[in-house]
């Protein structure tokens, strides 16, 4: 009996030092003289609060936006409809409107590829959306908001570096300016007073409400998020470069399957000739020839935005090979885009495009880039890089090119918002003065 | 006969064993759960105020005058704590911002005092339907809630790693801070908004 009681009381001890050492000694802000409300509790609280309605801290350093800028709401005439429905009805006619376009521009094998990769690509977008439409008709939607806010919520982990870093990075620094140059004209400051003008002034830059995707994709109504004060979804119209190709799309397997339904009535993709359409066509006189090469000064990602003025570059250099015996379209590259703002940035960009001639000097086709993020803040006095590391990001984007009659030039887009025949019906003309320039060498 | 003495001796220490054991065990599931109840958000609905209640916050000149030229703020920020600089020691004070997208304005006071008066990027906003006079430091949070009328709002928690007994509370347009039922910060959103078609 003896053992069992020793047992019994490394147990208890066991749970109480276990019970002990969970539970909070003190409360930091339970001051002896009773409670004493913190400047810096209060601020921290205005952080979180904006953490928790989906704000970025490093996005604090984004001057001259007025908050409210970021939360914007779109009021419709009509009663509210769900816009996931929405969403998946106009899912429906894309896909539908593609599928239609696919069998009428392409054949054979060719056809039967693009379609496969069509639908598996619609498949996963409906499936997904219809699942989010099904949360959206019960509670589970909330349920899955609670969750997500609650994994976001955690302080202890993220929150409270940020804010550190945020004051160290952001506030101090121009806090310091201020009082230098304060004093410098013979003011008199007060250090405390500078430090949290400047600490407000930057929070207040912190995006609002951009809860709305979130709560929206976990199947929140819209009405809830209306009555939260959240801005309600704009039914936003989509187009198929907004469609995520899986990455389970086994393409390999898909070109198997199309060519053993060819079963050689039709020719492979590989052996499909330049001219993929009826009639004579501008190109049937060079195909004696081997390629097109088209040295394009591509628009970069960053074209048009205030990073180009930071020092991301524009343009870059792109190569573009149109086999005249097969009809494809290929191209890859890579540049680096280094600029600095709020933060210093070295992205790194891959691209890889695969299309093929679609007749009358227009090609088409979808580029995947993948982009390396690597901003960091530095640290003048010792080199050093406080980043949190590179960050992947992958995105999928539709191209068209067009090479003028007598192939003097050529010009090549991509990232555009309309479909290919809204851009074929602008005309080559305007193509060739709107898209990025490209001169052109047969051999 | 002394086997089967031993053997049911250890049988009944076995159980009494496995007694306490699973006594531990649940009272670690109950732990765990408490403590993630402690950091979940939670929707809650509210009986609505049979009449709106009276300002809280008496408008200083100062404010008074600027409500006489902008009007009230479309969107604010209150901050309230104790100023161990300030004489007396550990003054409570309010700190406001004001915020008026529509007229490029934003005006910072501290206790009823403009202290900073800048101009912003001017923006078409539909303004909270709050006012900084509804709220003040003494309130906790059935009266806050009660002040802005809310019948419906979500609680998230803070664990002790940053605000000790903190939490926040969001209502339509409106975010509550807490320490404890101390109230240390209000702010109203302001959203932009779209022409009607």
């Amino acid at each position: 009996m003896k053992a069992v009681f020793r047992k019994l009381f490394c147990i208890c001890l066991l749970a109480a030092l276990l019970f002990s050492d969970l539970t909070p000694i003190a409360q930091a802000s339970d001051a002896p003289g009773g409670w004493q409300q913190s400047e810096l509790d209060s601020y921290t609280l205005m952080l979180a609060a904006h953490a928790l309605l989906g704000a970025n801290l490093d996005e604090l350093a984004q001057n001259g936006k007025p908050a409210a800028k970021q939360a914007v709401i779109f009021q419709e005439a009509s009663p509210v409809s769900n816009p996931l429905e929405v969403r998946l009805r106009q899912v429906e006619a894309l896909c539908a409107e593609t599928r239609q376009s696919l069998q009428a521009s392409y054949t054979g094998a060719e056809a039967c590829e693009r379609t496969a990769i069509l639908e598996q690509s619609c498949s996963s977008e409906i499936n997904a959306l219809k699942t989010a439409v099904d949360r959206s008709r019960g509670r589970a939607g909330v349920r899955t908001f609670f969750q997500r806010l609650a994994r976001r919520i955690d302080p202890g982990r993220a929150n409270f570096g940020k804010l550190l870093r945020f004051i160290r990075h952001e506030v101090l620094p121009e806090a310091a300016q201020q009082i230098v140059g304060a004093s410098l004209s013979g003011s008199n400051v007060v250090v405390r007073r500078v430090v949290r003008q400047t600490f407000l002034r930057k929070a207040r830059q912190v995006l609002k409400a951009n809860l709305t995707t979130d709560l929206l994709m976990s199947g929140v109504p819209p009405q809830t998020i209306q009555e939260l004060g959240l801005p309600a979804a704009r039914a936003a119209s989509v187009d198929l470069s907004q469609i995520k190709i899986p990455r389970s799309i086994d393409l390999n397997a898909i070109r198997e399957q199309c060519q053993r339904q060819a079963g050689g009535e039709l020719p492979a993709p590989e052996s499909q000739p330049a001219q993929a359409h009826n009639g004579p066509d501008m190109l049937e006189k060079w195909l004696d020839k081997n390629a097109i090469y088209m040295n394009c000064q591509a628009a970069s990602y960053y074209y048009g935005t205030t990073s180009v003025d930071e020092g991301a570059p524009e343009s870059f250099d792109l190569l573009i090979t149109l086999d005249l015996q097969e009809g494809n379209v290929v191209y890859t590259y890579d540049y680096d885009a280094t600029w600095h703002s709020d933060q210093y940035y070295e992205n790194r960009h891959h691209g890889e495009g695969k299309g093929a001639y679609v007749g009358d000097g227009w090609f088409s086709g979808v580029e995947q880039s993948t982009i390396l993020w690597y901003k960091y803040y530095l640290n003048t006095q010792t080199g050093e890089h406080i980043s949190a590391g590179e960050e992947e990001d992958k995105r999928t984007f539709k191209f068209i090119g067009v090479i003028a009659d007598d192939l003097s030039r050529a010009a090549f887009c991509w990232g555009y918002g309309q479909s290919n025949e809204e851009m074929k019906s602008m005309g080559k003309e305007r193509l060739l003065e709107m898209c990025s320039p490209c001169t052109v060498e047969v051999r | 006969m002394t086997i089967k003495t031993d053997l049911k001796k250890h049988w009944k220490a076995g159980c009494v064993l496995a007694g306490i054991v699973f006594i531990f065990l649940a009272a670690l599931f109950m732990l765990g759960l408490n403590k993630l109840a402690d950091i979940t958000p939670r929707s809650y609905s509210i009986a609505p105020a049979e009449s709106p209640p009276e300002a809280a916050y008496t408008l200083s000149n100062e404010q008074k005058g600027l409500l006489a030229e902008l009007g009230y703020p479309e969107a604010f920020s209150l901050h309230f704590y104790q100023d161990d600089l300030a004489e007396p020691l550990q003054a409570g004070m309010r700190l406001e911002i004001w915020t008026y997208y529509q007229a490029g304005q934003e005006v910072t006071l501290l206790n009823g005092q403009v202290i900073e008066r800048v101009d912003i990027a001017t923006s078409t906003v539909i303004g909270a339907p709050y006012h900084p006079e509804q709220f003040s430091e003494t309130m906790g949070a059935d009266l806050a809630l009660k002040a802005a009328g809310l019948h419906e709002y979500m609680r998230a928690p803070l664990d002790t790693y940053d605000i000790p007994n903190g939490a926040i509370l969001f209502g339509r347009q409106v975010a509550f801070g807490f320490q404890g039922d101390h109230l240390l910060y209000v702010e109203s959103f302001a959203l932009e908004g779209e022409q009607q078609p």
